[in-house]
């Protein structure tokens, strides 16, 4: 057992009486059961936080939700700022529902981020989810489209499998898959799976014509290993009819006590080469390049670990010179993964190099560089390990605790 | 386990325990009704139905609904109707097209299904018509015991 990082950003200002979740995100809902997601395993959630970087003249409240009631985790905010739960703790049981509630009484906010803790009750895992509260329409007929567990969720899904996976380094099982469809007017079942390696998992949300809701599939789980990709998958029947989804999670645990965390957009995000870098939150949505800037852009993740295995997935590379990507702690450079120039499509990462954090690091990611040409960024992220045996500390000189004879 | 929670219970949260067979899960039975909610208890009570029947009767009003929702969304594209929400940068009009998400809907205490049309630009007389569309789309559906009412706000 150990804390692991949920992270939300959202594409557009939130306004009060808006419901959405700590993982993702894009558009939000004013249903609180559309963004109501299904806690799989029996876990506390701890240490609620969000930043807002602009608007919110008011106070700004993020209420944590259980079951359609308000939970103990609470954030009020005062105009532009962050702020944290660092004292409220809500455990749920496997199979509760929750949710995030906001109101304020000021102009709407603008978010960084939103992030929380997560302990399983058992193992150690997280979830991970793409959403678009509001409902994305799918309706690509006979046919098989992919989804990330990052990010938005994208219409119709995303047709080229690479562009959402995302390569594990660090989970050793898939727990759970859940979806939530918002609309359904097809004549015929819609099928969600999980997919290891560009293959069908065993986990299967089936939603009958007509029905609408959550589905949570947690049969026996699927191994996975070091290397191996995760996303989602639907398959439409014939039929034009809209199914409006929300979200697509899965949950992931380690045997080993890792964790991972990563931003995703499943359409790209393009990047032309140049000297001005770009900074992303370590979760949820890949934003617009200017979006936000390295302090905006830091999260806590809240638990002392080794990070490693800084990567990325590009669609395309054609950069004439080499990029960067570099993982920001503190607002310092710490790790670099270098983006080969013309690599085309292609995962990019630093298998070797690791840093140490403590619970109240700050991390973001850079992109920087490239000489010309450009990149199609669809996911970002790191692994956390858990801390070697006797801290964060290297050990003291042997010769230190050299037994003393005692003389008579 | 397949767990199913619709999403138009009045108050409180039904759960039912799907079952998964060949790569397919069974719509028709349930394998196990978790809790259900207090509206769909007491339909369950009222006409004296059993598991499957009270499942029936929960699909049976999921289905209608969606039903009565798809018609509202051809009728709303063929109308050119407007949604203030649905306004954004790349649809600054806010005009209703296919990738427009669906009409919203409540429970009300009753456990009837109300589609809500909050944001949406109605003209007065078109509502009665909208009504009878609801109505009749709705009642395409196999109408069994328990079945929840669908209604325009």
């Amino acid at each position: 057992m150990g804390k692991a990082l949920l992270v939300a950003s959202p594409a557009a200002g939130l306004a009060s009486g808006d419901e959405n979740n700590i993982f993702g995100y894009g558009t939000d809902t004013t249903a609180e059961a559309n963004a109501q997601a299904n806690c799989t395993e029996g876990a506390d959630f701890t240490n609620l936080r969000a930043n807002i970087t602009g608007g919110g003249s008011g106070t700004n409240t993020f209420q944590f939700r259980d079951a359609g009631a308000n939970g103990q985790n609470v954030i009020a905010i005062v105009g532009a700022s962050s702020g944290e739960d660092a004292t409220n703790t809500d455990t749920l049981s496997a199979g509760d529902l929750f949710n995030i509630a906001y109101t304020d009484t000021g102009t709407n906010s603008n978010i960084s981020w939103m992030c929380a803790n997560v302990t399983f009750a058992s193992g150690h895992g997280n979830f991970h989810g793409g959403a678009a509260f509001s409902g994305v329409v799918c309706d690509a007929q006979s046919s098989t489209r992919f989804f990330q567990f990052a990010g938005i969720i994208a219409v119709d899904g995303e047709a080229t499998e690479n562009n959402v996976e995302w390569t594990n380094r660090g989970y050793t099982s898939f727990e759970a898959l859940q979806v939530r469809v918002t609309a359904n007017a097809r004549t015929n079942n819609s099928d969600f799976r999980n997919r290891k390696n560009g293959a069908d998992g065993s986990l299967l949300c089936q939603f009958t014509s007509g029905a609408t809701g959550l589905i949570s599939d947690t049969s026996p789980a699927d191994s996975i290993a070091d290397g191996d990709t995760v996303n989602a998958s639907i398959t439409l029947d014939t039929g034009l009819e809209d199914l409006t989804l929300a979200f697509v999670i899965g949950t992931l645990k380690s045997s080993s006590s890792k964790s991972e965390t990563w931003a995703a957009d499943q359409t790209g995000v393009s990047r032309t080469a140049g000297a001005t870098a770009h900074y992303f939150t370590i979760g949820g949505r890949i934003r617009a390049l200017t979006d936000l800037t390295e302090t905006t852009a830091r999260i806590k993740p809240g638990f002392a670990a080794v990070v490693s295995n800084l990567r990325c997935y590009l669609s395309a590379n054609t950069y004439t010179g080499n990029g960067m990507l570099k993982l920001y702690q503190n607002g310092v450079a710490v790790i670099t993964t270098t983006i080969t120039a013309a690599g085309g499509a292609a995962w990019y990462e630093n298998a070797t190099d690791t840093i140490t954090i403590d619970a109240d690091d700050e991390l973001s990611f850079e992109f920087d560089e490239g000489t010309s040409g450009s990149i199609t960024i669809h996911s970002v992220g790191i692994t956390f390990a858990p801390l070697p045996a006797g801290g964060p500390f290297p050990p003291w000189p042997q010769t230190i605790f050299q037994p003393i004879a005692l003389q008579n | 386990m397949i767990t199913w929670y619709p999403d138009f219970c009045p108050s409180g949260q039904c759960m039912i325990e799907l079952e998964k067979a060949s790569g397919s899960i069974n719509w028709t039975t349930p394998k196990r009704l978790i809790t259900l909610c207090p509206h769909h208890q007491n339909v369950k009570n009222i006409n004296a139905l059993d598991d499957t029947g009270v499942f029936t009767a929960i699909l049976r009003s999921c289905q209608a609904k969606e039903k009565a929702r798809w018609a509202l969304k051809l009728d709303f594209m063929a109308n050119g109707t407007i949604d203030d929400d649905y306004i954004s940068e790349s649809n600054p009009t806010g005009v209703i097209d296919k990738e427009w998400p669906g009409t919203r809907f409540k429970a009300d205490p009753s456990g009837d299904i109300i589609i809500e049309h909050g944001t949406l630009h109605i003209p007065p007389q078109a509502r009665q018509r909208l009504s009878k569309l609801v109505d009749d789309e709705s009642k395409k559906i196999d109408q069994v015991p328990g079945i929840s009412r669908i209604l325009l706000e």
